[in-house]
């Protein structure tokens, strides 16, 4: 009973599970017959009763035998159904004294118990079979069967020839059966050895890849190729588990091959060595899949002419190289060794084929890396060296020029002695001169720092405009007495600014910078009418606009002004600008977030407008 | 004190700009003498060797081998001249280098070249004990 009740493999349980059904449902179908048959003979009333009963306590017994099949013990639900139908047929028998379908019940009983339980399951039923017909023939002979039906009895004798006879060809189309179904399921076993090992190989597979995409990761990444290509070669060796992996690296003008790093010691061994060769080298796998950029494997070192022996590598037996190729140019060549004959296998050089393209591309990368970096050192000493230059300029031309700028305004004051009326007046165009020179130096200095971007601005929080308008305005008026001095009419100079202009953060100097350059641009080119200078606060920004009653510049000049060393008039008399206040302005402007315009209209006037951002205090 | 006359220590490596100054302070300004130092490791030693005590420093920035900050520290680091009016002199007026000479703790900074005419007041406002940031 142990074997019956063992839960049964998978394939075994399926199996049987199947045949129980198709054997519950062609059990309905005979007793269904036996309903429709016996419709027409004189047994009619009996059969009719004995089949509906019959079918109801089978369908009952196949129920059960069907719960215990689905929970696995097939075996008990094989079993089941037969002895269920058996204790059936001595009920039926014994209340209906039906003998005459005794027989028939016994051989259905059996095959179900074949087909069902197997083998063994013939062999007892059968059994049991034979014994409860020749219980019943004796049953009957002594009279314990009260007859209640007349019908004609088939002796037990025909009974048993038939349990035998059927049990026999039962018995061996069941071992048929079992054959074949054994065979089936080693088959079937043999089928999931096959796709076990498949499967391992297709996880190995993807290893490789995984190792593969790895190193190739890794390339991506790195750019340096000292750092790069070391644990490149590491990676793949250890990977995919070779004695050694070297990359060659090719130098197209001298058509050589230049070892550029190989695993371990081994590696720094023949590196030191120097190791470099020419592309017509012989013998040598390298210098040959270099010449045909085409990859090569020798599996065994020993059977080959190709391979060279390297005394650093005794152990190499098999050696693969593939061709590191960008598009038709030869990079270099990925070299591995082996200690295994028949390493090297076609799905392997798919992959490492694919691991030496990458590896090019990295190289190449690498390559231009590497000169862009060396472009970006050179551009960072130019600027290092421009900075010195510049800083060095604004000390090294300013110390003389503000010594003659002193010394001339000392004389001039006649500190060192009287001078004469129109010694002061050279002296002091000599100053002017000086002071000049000394702005054009600021300017050039100033439109450098802008174009190098090392111009910085030095913000200041809560700068009230309104003093440092009044600061510009104080400046500018000497300049405006001058420019009047010599005018009939004087020109008019209207403030036109918010008397409460709120604190704002910015560059004071800068600012003041502008606002001067614009309004003294203002005085030297108007010579009638007025100048206005506004500020007002709109928005998020303050508005300041210079507008004078001067010639106007001509359309097409409107943006060349922003240009260095650019001025809207070759009249000598006004040219004795830098040219270089305008950018310098705008870009001032510019760096505060601002902008910096402006309107014309020839023989009207011009209008400068410039914008600089509300920045209240942050810190309250 | 001397509310007087106010003694001037200027330190600076270019021979022109103590010219300058000299003619300035002397002749101008009228006062006895300008003293003028080397940018040296021993410049406090310097200065108490003068026998005076100073009420204006006037530092050049840009010297060898130490510059105006450096010898500000070096003169903040002696209680005697804590609270000494110390002011930079300057040529190239840098928003960086402003920023440097307010957070470094001088008193003020006038740029060069001199603003011959506007000096006295500076002195004499510094003197008072106002800031002075005379580099526009």
């Amino acid at each position: 009973m142990n074997r019956i009740f063992s839960k049964q493999t998978g394939e075994e349980h399926k199996a049987r599970k199947t045949i129980m059904e198709a054997v519950y449902l062609s059990l309905f179908i005979f007793l269904f017959l036996i309903l429709i048959l016996s419709g027409t003979s004189n047994l009619a009333s009996t059969a009719l009763r004995v089949s509906a009963v019959a079918q109801g306590l089978i369908g009952v017994a196949a129920l059960i035998s069907f719960i215990f099949s689905r929970r696995g013990y097939t075996m008990v639900g094989a079993y089941f159904l037969p002895y269920g139908i058996l204790l059936l047929t001595f009920v039926l028998i014994n209340v209906t004294g039906v003998g005459s379908i005794n027989a028939l019940f016994f051989v259905t009983i059996i095959v179900i118990a074949g087909v069902t339980a197997g083998i063994r399951g013939v062999v007892l039923f059968a059994a049991l079979s034979i014994a409860s017909a020749i219980g019943l023939y004796f049953a009957q002979a002594n009279g314990l069967l009260t007859n209640k039906s007349p019908v004609s009895f088939v002796t037990p004798a025909i009974t048993i020839a038939h349990i035998l006879g059927d049990s026999f060809g039962l018995f061996f189309l069941i071992r048929i059966f079992n054959k074949n179904l054994h065979s089936a399921l080693d088959a079937n076993q043999e089928l999931r050895k096959l796709q076990a090992s498949l499967e391992q190989r297709i996880a190995e597979r993807t290893r490789d890849l995984e190792i593969a995409a790895q190193v190739s990761r890794q390339i991506t990444r790195v750019l340096d190729m000292d750092i790069l290509l070391p644990e490149l070669v590491e990676k793949t060796r250890q990977g995919f588990n070779l004695y050694y992996v070297s990359l060659f690296l090719y130098d197209q003008q001298n058509e050589e091959l230049l070892l550029e790093v190989g695993t371990g010691k081994e590696g720094a061994l023949i590196k030191s060595e120097a190791k470099s060769f020419h592309l017509t080298a012989r013998p040598s796998l390298v210098a040959q899949v270099a010449r045909e950029r085409k990859a090569e494997i020798i599996n065994d070192i020993t059977k080959s002419d190709i391979h060279f022996f390297n005394p650093h590598l005794p152990d190499a037996r098999a050696e693969a190289a593939f061709p590191m190729l960008v598009g038709d140019e030869l990079v270099g060549v990925l070299d591995l060794q082996s200690e295994t004959v028949g390493r090297f296998q076609e799905g392997d050089s798919q992959i490492f084929s694919t691991l030496a393209e990458q590896i090019a591309i990295a190289v190449r990368n690498a390559q231009l890396y590497r000169q862009q970096e060396h472009v970006a050192q050179e551009l960072e000493r130019t600027d290092l060296m421009k900075s010195r230059f510049l800083a060095s300029m604004s000390h090294e031309l300013r110390t003389p020029l503000n010594a003659i700028i002193n010394f001339t305004q000392l004389i001039a004051m006649g500190v060192a002695g009287p001078v004469t009326e129109e010694q002061v007046t050279m002296l002091n165009t000599s100053l002017s001169s000086s002071r000049h020179l000394l702005q054009l130096i600021n300017d050039v200095l100033d439109i450098s720092k802008i174009q190098a971007g090392k111009l910085n601005l030095y913000i200041e929080e809560d700068v009230n405009l309104n003093e440092e308008i009044k600061a510009v305005v104080d400046m500018a008026a000497p300049l405006l007495q001058k420019q009047n001095a010599g005018l009939e009419q004087p020109i008019q100079f209207i403030q036109d600014i918010d008397h409460d202009l709120p604190l704002t953060a910015c560059d004071r100097r800068r600012t003041r910078q502008v606002l001067l350059n614009l309004l003294s641009n203002a005085i030297k080119f108007t010579e009638q009418g007025s100048i206005t200078l506004s500020a007002k606060k709109k928005g998020a920004e303050f508005i300041f606009a210079v507008m004078d009653t001067g010639p106007g510049i001509p359309q097409a000049m409107h943006a060349r002004i922003f240009e260095p060393f650019v001025q809207a008039t070759d009249d000598i008399k006004h040219s004795q600008g830098t040219g270089l206040g305008l950018p310098i302005s705008r870009s001032l402007i510019q760096a505060h977030g601002g902008d910096l315009w402006v309107e014309s209209k020839m023989g009207e006037g011009t209008t400068f407008f410039f914008t600089l951002p509300f920045r209240p205090s942050t810190t309250q | 004190m001397n509310s007087q006359k106010p003694v001037l220590v200027y330190v600076e490596d270019d021979e022109n700009s103590i010219l300058v100054m000299k003619m300035v302070v002397e002749r101008i300004m009228g006062l006895p003498t300008l003293y003028v130092l080397k940018s040296r490791a021993d410049f406090v030693q310097q200065v108490k060797g003068l026998g005076v005590v100073p009420d204006v420093f006037l530092l050049d920035i840009q010297m060898e081998p130490y510059d105006g900050v450096e010898l500000l520290s070096m003169l903040r680091g002696d209680p005697q001249f804590n609270q000494s009016k110390v002011i930079a002199l300057t040529a190239s007026v840098t928003n960086e280098e402003v920023s440097l000479l307010k957070s470094g703790g001088f008193d003020g900074a006038i740029a060069k070249p001199l603003n011959i005419e506007a000096f006295p007041g500076l002195i004499a406002k510094i003197i008072k004990g106002e800031r002075v940031w005379h580099i526009t």
